[in-house]
């Protein structure tokens, strides 16, 4: 038997472990509860703060005068201060707004906004970027525009915002820069560039790419890039404006960006022409373009695009006929009876359901 | 010599499981000292992109009269862009139907609904008169993962997220839950946390007040969760390997899911299945993707108060997640495997599958061993350090990294029962997982064929709105 007895653990390596064990289940209870005291000593303090810049913040933006003798404002607070401000900044627009930067300004937050630009933290940068927007003046924009070619794909959005929120007069080189970029993420930008949505879409239209010799696009990749950046900052141009991309055979993404763009005048055959695409994103924008424009002869091409083998061309073609003027439900529907395709028929069933808001 | 070889293998392998468990829990806490730092920036008020892409957001919903009104409420109220609601009654005996077209204002609608994936037949569809976002599906039973399908079929959006019909989502869950997909194109799928709501206030479909529950078992469970979820998924998704997405709560890109052929029906752990299919289908035909964990968003799920419902819930899990490690073997170890093939799927074979089995076999055998004389009381104290002491120690942790990111249970009282909590987990709770989750194993082993659970649903922390 005494052979098989495992070799005899040392008392003390048992005891190391269990000290070890319950010295490090004592240590975290003990963070947890200097955690705990240390929010409690916060809490105060922080009901202090609101209490304190809450009210002249709130007051500020609603139209009172900026007071005489602002409260004095602790190191410490600074930074909270600058993410309160900057909250009530973003939710109030005109005069509050001008008047909320005065505050800013007269609190000294500008110098701290340019101080935090050099943070190694992105999200503190970003913070201080949009706070600079409205407390910074002409000398910040160089700096700004300076840094766009170093930017990362998230900063560049803040950087332009800031410069152009300080300086509208920047959109050409902003636009020309955002252009240059793959990288960006266009959803962000859609929501950060919204305020500049106007100055920076003017200079992005007037940075056409090229179009060769027959007025179509000459390179695709540049067309791409300007349309979709048009398309996130919510422009809406003409059918001149978007002609060259929309010329047959071109790159289904080209087609399908410039066909997102386009708002509905005039224009049918140039949008029908699409209709018979391969890529079926491309005949669900035709769908919805056809049904902006609201020409009846769209009607043919239409109910053409009802009895599609997608789904959501189907669903887009019934809303658009179900939408043109002089089509009674019932003429839609003995026509698209007519087309002898069951799933058409419940498509335009369920998209008249929906329009009459029975169901 | 074989018994000290056995007992150094226990004790090795009790080693190896937390110092794996450390390692994920740095992971989780790198990626959360990064995640406060973008608190200020994501609690500005910058309104919702009108390029978020728009969600499905399908309730799967089997005999959940009691809580499906508080989940679809807190589903509509959901702060994103463009989303709808598609629940899908998968054939209830009970009221669940009844009490949606009552509560909702349901119409039968001619849906022109298209089989992208087979199911079992669809019965009507019925959309909400006052709540044009939300339909409801009605079809034969035929199991959460082909109600899943059908929801499929029916949505219209190019993201679907999956949540459960007893789950609360908070108002900027969805909005969190989409931004990986944002930010990297080849975002498949993405996951939130999930935490027991029994005990919190509940009211009109949103939390009130959040609470720790007085029934000792949900208490045990939220531990549990919080371990789970703060270490093991965000540290896994920090190296692209995160193996399960909980069907409580995620959000998948519909063509790649379509593209793998959906959820598979015959199985009981659909939600793990599918992301290790995912894996396996993406790393084999070597397509660039990312799987991701995000901690922020919450999800509150009802969990089960009474230890039958709690051992039938863990058995179906440990079959489902033999199911789908045993569907998929292809991955371990495969040429273009990467952290999910390599160490992963290693991991959740030897540690949650097998786990069970060593773990119990490794307390009876040195409780044996120090009887018989084998080993002497100090091995056997070694041993029970290293298995429960270390246990305890990390669950302690997961408080601490709770209480330091997201503070969900702030006051003291609740602070001391999560610390009890996590020690008396690991006195008797955790030892009696593992015989469930064994149970499981052996049912997985006869093949016995899978159904929806039955959960006892209680819905006592909802109150009419």
């Amino acid at each position: 038997m005494a052979d098989l007895r495992m070799p005899d653990v040392p008392l003390s390596w048992a005891l190391a472990l269990a000290w070890t064990t319950l010295g490090l289940v004592l240590l975290m209870v003990l963070a947890l509860w200097l955690l705990r005291l240390w929010r409690l000593w916060q809490a105060p303090r922080q009901a202090r703060f609101a209490a304190r810049w809450q009210p002249l913040l709130l007051g500020v933006a609603a139209g009172d005068d900026l007071p005489e003798a602002l409260p004095v404002l602790a190191a410490h607070e600074r930074w909270p201060l600058l993410l309160l401000w900057l909250q009530l900044l973003l939710t109030v627009e005109g005069r509050s707004r001008v008047r909320l930067a005065a505050l800013g300004r007269a609190l000294g937050l500008t110098s701290l906004v340019r101080k935090r630009l050099e943070s190694r933290h992105p999200p503190e940068r970003w913070v201080a970027l949009l706070a600079l927007g409205a407390l910074g003046d002409g000398q910040d924009v160089p700096p700004l525009m300076a840094r766009l070619a170093t930017a990362g794909p998230q900063t560049v959005l803040y950087l332009v915002r800031a410069a152009l929120m300080l300086d509208p007069a920047q959109a050409p080189a902003a636009a020309r820069h955002l252009l240059a970029r793959s990288d960006l993420d266009l959803a962000r930008l859609s929501l950060l560039l919204r305020p500049c949505a106007g100055p920076l879409g003017q200079a992005l239209r007037a940075l056409q790419p090229p179009v060769n010799s027959a007025k179509a696009v000459a390179e695709v990749q540049p067309w791409l890039c300007w349309l979709r950046l048009a398309h996130a900052l919510r422009q809406q141009w003409p059918l001149s404006v978007l002609q060259p991309a929309l010329q047959p055979g071109l790159d289904p993404e080209l087609t399908l960006a410039a066909l997102r763009l386009y708002q509905g005048e005039a224009g049918d055959a140039v949008v029908s022409a699409h209709a018979g695409h391969s890529d079926w994103r491309v005949r669900v924008q035709v769908a919805r373009a056809l049904g902006t424009i609201g020409s009846p002869q769209a009607v043919p091409v239409l109910l053409g695009l009802v009895t599609d083998t997608q789904w959501w061309v189907r669903y887009r073609a019934a809303q658009a006929l179900l939408r043109l003027p002089g089509q009674t439900p019932e003429l839609v529907l003995s026509r698209i009876a007519a087309t002898g395709d069951r799933y058409a028929r419940s498509m335009a069933e369920a998209v008249l359901a929906e329009q009459q808001g029975s169901v | 010599m074989t018994a000290l070889v056995i007992t150094w293998l226990m004790v090795g392998y009790f080693v190896a499981l937390h110092g794996i468990y450390l390692l994920l829990t740095l992971l989780a806490a790198r990626t959360l000292l990064r995640l406060q730092r973008y608190r200020p920036i994501e609690q500005l008020p910058l309104a919702h992109s009108q390029l978020m892409p728009p969600i499905s957001v399908l309730v799967p919903a089997y005999n959940e009269e009691t809580t499906i009104t508080a989940t679809v409420e807190s589903l509509l109220q959901l702060g994103y862009g463009e989303f709808e609601v598609i629940v899908i009654n998968d054939g209830s005996r009970d009221q669940t139907l009844q009490v949606l077209i009552e509560r909702f204002g349901l119409l039968p609608y001619p849906a022109a609904y298209r089989v992208q994936i087979p199911t079992q037949a669809v019965r009507g569809i019925y959309r909400s008169v006052r709540y044009p976002a939300l339909r409801v599906i009605d079809k034969d039973n035929g199991g959460k993962a082909d109600s899943l399908n059908a929801g499929i079929n029916a949505s219209r959006y190019p993201l679907f997220c999956g949540v459960d019909a007893d789950s609360i989502l908070e108002r900027d869950s969805l909005q969190k839950v989409v931004q990986p997909f944002l930010r990297v194109p080849e975002m498949v799928a993405t996951g939130g946390t999930i935490r027991a709501a029994n005990g919190c206030d509940v009211r009109g479909g949103a939390l009130h007040r959040v609470e720790l529950p007085r029934n000792p078992w949900a208490l045990l469970q939220v531990m549990e969760y919080l371990r789970a979820f703060l270490f093991g998924r965000l540290g896994w998704s920090s190296v692209n390997a995160m193996l399960i997405i909980s069907g409580a709560f995620g959000v998948f890109r519909k063509q790649t899911v379509m593209d793998v052929g959906g959820y598979r029906t015959h199985t009981i752990g659909e939600d793990m299945e599918l992301v290790v299919r995912i894996h396996h289908h993406l790393r084999a035909q070597g397509k660039p993707y990312r799987i991701e964990f995000v901690p922020d968003p919450v999800c509150w799920t009802e969990v089960p108060e009474d230890r039958q419902t709690l051992r039938n819930q863990r058995i179906r899990w440990q079959r489902g997640l033999s199911e789908s490690l045993n569907a998929h073997w292809g991955l371990l170890f495969s040429r273009r495997g990467g952290w999910p093939g390599w160490v992963a799927f290693p991991y959740m074979v030897l540690f949650e599958w097998l786990g069970p089995l060593v773990e119990l076999l490794g307390y009876l055998w040195t409780t044996w061993a120090w009887w018989a004389g084998f080993i002497s009381g100090q091995a056997f104290s070694l041993f029970l350090l290293v298995a429960v002491g270390l246990g305890i120690v990390l669950s302690v942790a997961g408080v601490l990294l709770e209480q330091w990111s997201f503070r969900m249970y702030p006051t003291v009282r609740q602070m001391l029962l999560l610390v009890l909590a996590a020690v008396v987990e690991n006195l008797g709770y955790r030892q009696l997982n593992a015989w469930w989750r064994l149970v499981g194993l052996y049912r997985w082993a006869r093949q016995k064929e899978g159904s929806w659970g039955t959960m006892k649903r209680k819905g006592n922390w909802q109150a009419p709105g």
